[in-house]
């Protein structure tokens, strides 16, 4: 089989950007160029061979699974390499196969390779259903969950990719197999419940507990109480702003323990500021904008003071930091714990017209019972934000990377920098603003974010709760 | 809990002189189980987490050390919960500071302590 071949094969790693040596291309990995640049080496023209495994090798500093990076890749090959007839994509940590169905395209691909990849589900082949010709399947080497049989893997594969004829390299029984319903069932929706093995604490199960959490938080009501442990610890503080990207220096020194959240962050906290920890010890260490609770009742008090807010919104980003393990294995004494960050904007005092938007980002400490297998929240650490245009850890990622890529502006024309540019387009997309008032807005705050914010709320203010519509604009 | 506030600080302080100066010295520092997550990449056990940590696309990273925010809570296996977020310069650039936040578990064998899970993200709250 084609895609068996590997490297052997002369003439395909001779591509001029082999990344190897010093010329790194730095998490450009999506950018077309690249692409153009690496694809022809990794296509053989003799028998058709698409060569993607290991893509991070290929692309130096790309991550073959950044959506957008595949995009533009299939994107690619489905204009330029229209007769590709094998491909290999393995050794790309690939969990699901949604970015790269656009090769489905591909009237002559009959051999995919999916091995050694991080496929948990066989139902992600559902991606790959409509590919026309395919039919030589590869797929071990793969954590797909549950466990199935060749047969059961066969049945599947043959409803779902019909052209389909052999499957890790054997060919499917003749006549049509017969594929149990409860089969399928078994296959793409995976079960959620926790109960029975402790071990395998499931993301979604996780994940559906703490938005429980979170909406009965917002409610303030009994079940919160009931999802709180009794020695919880529960802490809350504020973060001081983003520094502005022009003022630099001043920016790095003030940013100690003391530096100030803005004079609306310090208006929420008229109401409970006694950094107070339970049992009378004071923690000196606390400074004015920070507490701390112990105990489920001091812990539900001290919420209770708190302003309303909505945390449980779609903007949600939970990210479940699997298997923090307690010693050796789960026992009655010792429950087994999980760690959850959840990062998300919240709105503070809704419906009233007071209502503001903030970021926050909360870690929490789940501790499962092994009797009944549910969640208790063992420690909550909450932190309160200013309010942001929708920055993300996507965009955070871009704009390191966009720093770290070498420079090749004129150095007699001012560029400005790419950061501004995306917190320009970011506002934007948050507001509906045409692009020219944004820039007015983020200049006359001199870039601090947290002011313009603050600045765009005001100014609403004065015009009747909105933005006026001849601000508003696709430009 | 003074003195967790105490040895989660020297402990973190600790970490980031580290990271900045001569980081293959994390190596000892992470338990045989940890696991790192760094802007959404995964790593597991010492040496696959040193091997991420060494092969990031900055040169050069300085942490503000002194302004570090540091919230710790113990946790219900002996062990602690260190949220710190600050701020952090890459190659140089001070123009462009870069906002993080990092999540610790450690946990204490025979005195010292050890992380079991590192979560290191760049963020803006």
């Amino acid at each position: 089989m084609a895609h068996n071949r590997g490297s052997g094969r002369g003439g395909r790693n001779r591509g001029p950007n082999r990344g190897h040596g010093s010329k790194k291309q730095q998490g450009s990995g999506s950018n077309a160029a690249i692409i153009q640049q690496v694809l022809p080496s990794l296509f053989n023209h003799a028998d058709g061979f698409l060569d993607l495994s290991n893509l991070r090798t290929k692309f130096s500093g790309s991550n073959p699974t950044d959506r957008t990076f595949v995009m533009n890749l299939t994107r690619a090959i489905c204009d330029q390499y229209r007769n590709v007839v094998s491909i290999s994509l393995e050794g790309n940590n690939i969990r699901t196969l949604e970015p790269w169905r656009d090769l489905c395209q591909l009237p002559m691909l009959q051999n995919i390779s999916l091995n050694n990849n991080d496929i948990r589900s066989l139902g992600e082949l559902q991606h790959l259903s409509k590919a026309p010709q395919v039919t030589n399947l590869l797929i071990q080497r793969n954590p797909i969950e549950p466990k199935l049989s060749l047969e059961e893997i066969m049945a599947y594969v043959s409803h779902k990719m019909t052209s389909v004829r052999t499957v890790e390299g054997q060919p499917l029984p003749p006549g049509r197999l017969n594929l149990a319903p409860g089969l399928v069932h078994k296959i793409e929706h995976k079960s959620t419940a926790a109960s029975g093995s402790m071990n395998r604490m499931n993301n979604a199960s996780v994940t559906a507990f703490v938005r429980t959490f979170l909406t009965a938080y917002d409610a303030r009501n009994s079940t919160l109480a009931s999802m709180y442990h009794e020695f919880v610890h529960f802490s809350l503080s504020t973060m001081p702003t983003l520094p502005a990207p022009a003022s630099s220096r001043h920016a790095m020194k003030g940013a100690s323990k003391d530096s100030h959240a803005s004079p609306q962050a310090r208006a929420t906290w008229q109401a409970y500021q006694s950094p107070v920890v339970n049992h009378g010890t004071t923690n000196a260490a606390m400074g004015p904008d920070e507490a701390l609770r112990v105990g489920r009742q001091p812990v539900l008090e001290l919420i209770g003071q708190l302003p309303r807010s909505q945390f449980a919104g779609e903007s949600l980003q939970v990210e479940v930091v699997l298997r923090t393990v307690s010693g050796r294995g789960p026992t009655q004494q010792k429950p087994n714990l999980v760690t959850v960050l959840v990062e998300g904007k919240y709105l503070e005092q809704p419906k009233t017209s007071m209502g503001v938007t903030r970021m926050f980002s909360r870690t929490l400490v789940l501790a499962q019972t092994a009797s009944s297998g549910q969640f208790m929240v063992t420690n909550d650490m909450l932190r309160l934000g200013e309010y942001q245009p929708k920055v993300t850890r996507e965009l955070a990622r871009q704009m390191t990377e966009a720093k770290a890529a070498p420079s090749t502006a004129n150095p007699f024309v001012t560029q400005p920098q790419p950061a501004m540019e995306e917190i320009v387009r970011q506002l934007k997309t948050a507001t509906g603003m045409r692009t020219v008032h944004c820039r007015e807005l983020l200049e006359a705050s001199k870039w601090d974010v947290g002011l313009t914010s603050a600045n765009l709320e005001e100014f609403k203010r004065t015009q009747g709760g909105k933005i006026p519509d001849h601000m508003l604009g696709p430009d | 809990m003074d003195e967790l506030n105490q040895v989660a600080t020297a402990f973190v302080k600790y970490y980031y002189e580290k990271f900045d100066t001569n980081r293959s010295d994390l190596l000892s520092l992470y338990q045989p189980d940890a696991m790192l997550t760094f802007s959404g990449d995964r790593a597991q056990g010492p040496e696959a987490i040193m091997k991420k940590l060494n092969s990031l696309s900055f040169r050069k990273i300085a942490h503000d050390i002194a302004g570090l925010n540091i919230q710790v809570q113990p946790t219900f296996n002996n062990g602690m919960l260190v949220v710190v977020s600050g701020q952090l310069i890459a190659d140089d650039d001070s123009d462009h500071p870069l906002m993080f936040s990092q999540v610790f578990t450690l946990n204490n064998a025979n005195g010292q302590w050890f992380i079991l899970n590192d979560v290191f993200n760049l963020s803006f709250v």
